[in-house]
């Protein structure tokens, strides 16, 4: 009876309704599309980050001062084993990152050696997407794949090969020529230029390191629950001479990138939503003002006050319900759209993105959190919209209500 | 026992300041079971503000109602509420009815609030429509009711959940003279066959000519009391 009265009220004033309605759906289909962008292209960012850095890594207590070889871990099958087993834990991965100097004929330049088991990980850093020239990497290969801003530089391909001059584990020297098996686009400038996947194998003996990690590095499966598998992962090593890092602490400066982009966006759907919370407001107000006679009477008749408050608040439940369902249902598609066909950015925000380490891809993130997160919001708005017409039922005098 | 029982009533509004009125000063007024009594009285005298206190809408500056032995004079607000929804039906001079609902829904309304059940509401409505000769336009909404029409729903509304009394004030003030006889019709009828008690108020002569007691008041005050045969 209450559903069926709030129902028939709000459409008494058609017009006003479907404004009402309108507004909520352009804000919530709005909000959403802008967060789907927002979040996909810090999803992508930081997937293509944490794929090199992982979310968490296990090192040694002195490697985060020295990142050098000698302050790596021996591995251990039995603990990464440990770790994987933990809850949110995606994959383990010992890791060898390492610099050396490149050099081909009478050109050299800085390389960022990073150092992957090939089967299991070259999905994690996309290769197989990223693969422009040539073929992947084997777990026991002995060739490597670089960038194509490095092949650029040094003007080679796929079947030449690179010198890695550098050092190796307790002061060996590590020089040695490699083929090039694939060459990968990278979006970012830097490491297009400067970075060499070899197979962990390989460099454990280039290096001259068996069985030696700079660090372990976890990826996760709910990136949100960072900290709390971090605990999770200092729980299981404790007592062993090993640290945990996750990313936010190692790269403090892409989450303050983060933080201050996310931040701008909030305040600007704070003000869409002050603007939604407003209108709706007008709309209650006016739900309640032209309606005082009509509540003299049912009040007089018997009805209670709270009963009365619950058909107001049901009427507005319906509005935005109704603009939060139409909303959602047609942003989701488009958010999809968005995901399979990332926007392609161009031109000079492409290269600003690109000397960010992004890519200057845009897809949009299909995070569902994004879609109640923004009805949470509307929830909240009706919420307080509703304590003016509560208060004023509260208050309501029947006779006075009823005298025109 | 005595349906109503007011003892002693005053009512002044904004009292000690110099806009004070004294609406009501000093009535004393016993009804009966099965009742049939108008309130006259020029404009002003006092009638709506002594039925609302009799309804529970309106706290009396001093004196006592009893409905049915009960006191209502201590009741909260609330209480009242509740009290109002099993014990008075309500006829107001228009604009009685939800506009949303149908008049048959409009005539439930009350027992659905009191939580009876869907059967007996059903043919309590559909015989009280009966009875004021609406039955046809049962689904129809106020707005597609004629004046008189809607006055009607609203008395069935009233007899619905069986009150002690309902109380009218001014029901026929804006009906033509066939609408307000046809209600009066509908009133005594159903005053007679389901002995419901009747209070309403009137300043129509063709209205107090069917009342079977006649109270009259005037600044406040009773001036005469008349039982007709
Ligand atoms: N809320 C109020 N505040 C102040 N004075 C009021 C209030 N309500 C009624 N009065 C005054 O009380 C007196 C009685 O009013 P009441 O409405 O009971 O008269 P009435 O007999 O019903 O008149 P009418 O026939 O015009 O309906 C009048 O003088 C009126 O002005
Ligand atoms: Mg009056």
């Amino acid at each position: 009876m209450f559903f069926k009265l709030a129902w028939r009220n709000i459409w008494r004033s058609k017009r006003r309704s479907l404004i009402t309605i309108g507004s909520i759906f352009f804000a919530i289909l709005f909000s959403n599309l802008m967060q789907s962008l927002q979040r996909g292209l810090w999803e992508k960012s930081l997937g293509a980050t944490m794929s090199l850095s992982g979310y968490i890594q296990v090192q040694s207590p002195a490697f985060w001062e020295e990142q050098t070889l000698d302050n790596g871990i021996e591995c251990n099958a039995q603990q990464v084993e440990t770790i994987s087993q933990i809850d949110n834990v995606k994959l383990v991965s010992p890791r060898i990152q390492s610099g050396a100097l490149a050099a081909h004929g009478i050109l050299s330049k800085f390389a960022f050696i990073h150092c992957i088991n090939p089967s299991t990980e070259q999905d994690l850093l996309e290769l197989p997407l990223k693969l422009d020239e040539g073929s992947l990497l084997a777990d026991d290969d002995d060739g490597i794949i670089i960038g194509r801003g490095m092949a650029q530089y040094f003007e080679i391909g796929v079947g030449d090969t690179l010198s890695m001059l550098g050092q190796g584990y307790h002061g060996a020297s590590a020089n040695a020529n490699f083929p090039i098996r694939g060459i990968i686009k990278y979006g970012s400038n830097q490491m297009s230029g400067s970075l060499v996947i070899m197979p962990l194998k390989l460099a454990q003996s280039h290096f001259d390191a068996p069985n030696i990690a700079t660090s372990l590095h976890v990826s996760l499966d709910d990136i949100d629950k960072l900290e709390k598998t971090q605990l999770l992962i200092d729980k299981a090593l404790s007592g062993q001479d090993l640290t945990t890092m996750n990313w936010k602490q190692m790269m403090p400066e892409l989450l303050q990138a983060y933080q201050a982009d996310a931040g701008g966006n909030v305040i600007f759907l704070m003000v869409l939503y002050l603007i939604i919370g407003f209108g709706i407001f007008g709309t209650v107000l006016m739900m309640t003002t032209e309606r005082m006679y009509e509540f003299g009477v049912m009040v007089s008749i018997g009805m209670k006050r709270f009963k009365l408050s619950i058909i107001l608040f049901l009427e507005t439940v319906f509005l935005s319900a109704i603009g939060v369902a139409v909303g959602s249902l047609l942003s989701f598609p488009i958010m999809f759209y968005y995901h399979l066909n990332p926007i392609q950015i161009t031109g000079d925000a492409a290269d600003a993105m690109r000397d960010l380490g992004f890519d200057p891809v845009i897809a949009g993130s299909i995070s569902l959190s994004i879609l109640y997160e923004n009805a949470l919001v509307i929830a909240v708005i009706i919420a307080l919209v509703n304590i003016y017409p509560a208060i004023v039922i509260s208050k309501l005098n029947p006779i006075k209500a009823m005298r025109k | 026992m005595s349906v109503i029982k007011v003892k002693g009533i005053q009512k002044i509004y904004n009292e000690g300041s110099a806009i004070e009125v004294r609406a009501l000063n000093g009535i004393d007024l016993v009804v009966e079971k099965g009742e049939f009594t108008a309130v006259v009285g020029p404009s002003g005298s006092g009638k709506t503000t002594l039925l609302n206190i009799i309804g529970g809408l309106d706290v009396a500056t001093q004196g006592e109602v009893l409905i049915d032995g009960t006191t209502i004079s201590g009741m909260s607000e609330n209480e009242l509420i509740g009290f109002r929804l099993n014990n008075i039906g309500f006829v107001f001079q228009a604009y009685n009815l939800i506009p949303v609902l149908t008049a048959k829904e409009n005539v439930g309304f009350i027992m659905l609030l009191q939580k009876r059940s869907n059967d007996e509401r059903e043919n309590r409505v559909n015989e009280l429509l009966d009875e004021v000769g609406l039955k046809e336009q049962k689904n129809k909404r106020p707005g597609e009711l004629s004046g008189g029409q809607q006055q009607r729903v609203a008395v069935a509304r009233a007899l619905a959940s069986k009150p002690k009394f309902v109380l009218a004030d001014e029901p026929t003030a804006n009906l033509d003279s066939k609408s307000t006889s046809d209600l009066l019709d509908i009133m005594a009828r159903l005053n007679k066959e389901e002995g419901t008690t009747f209070i309403f108020s009137t300043h129509d002569q063709r209205v107090i000519d069917r009342a079977r007691r006649v109270v009259t008041i005037d600044d406040g005050r009773i001036t005469s009391d008349v039982h007709h045969a």
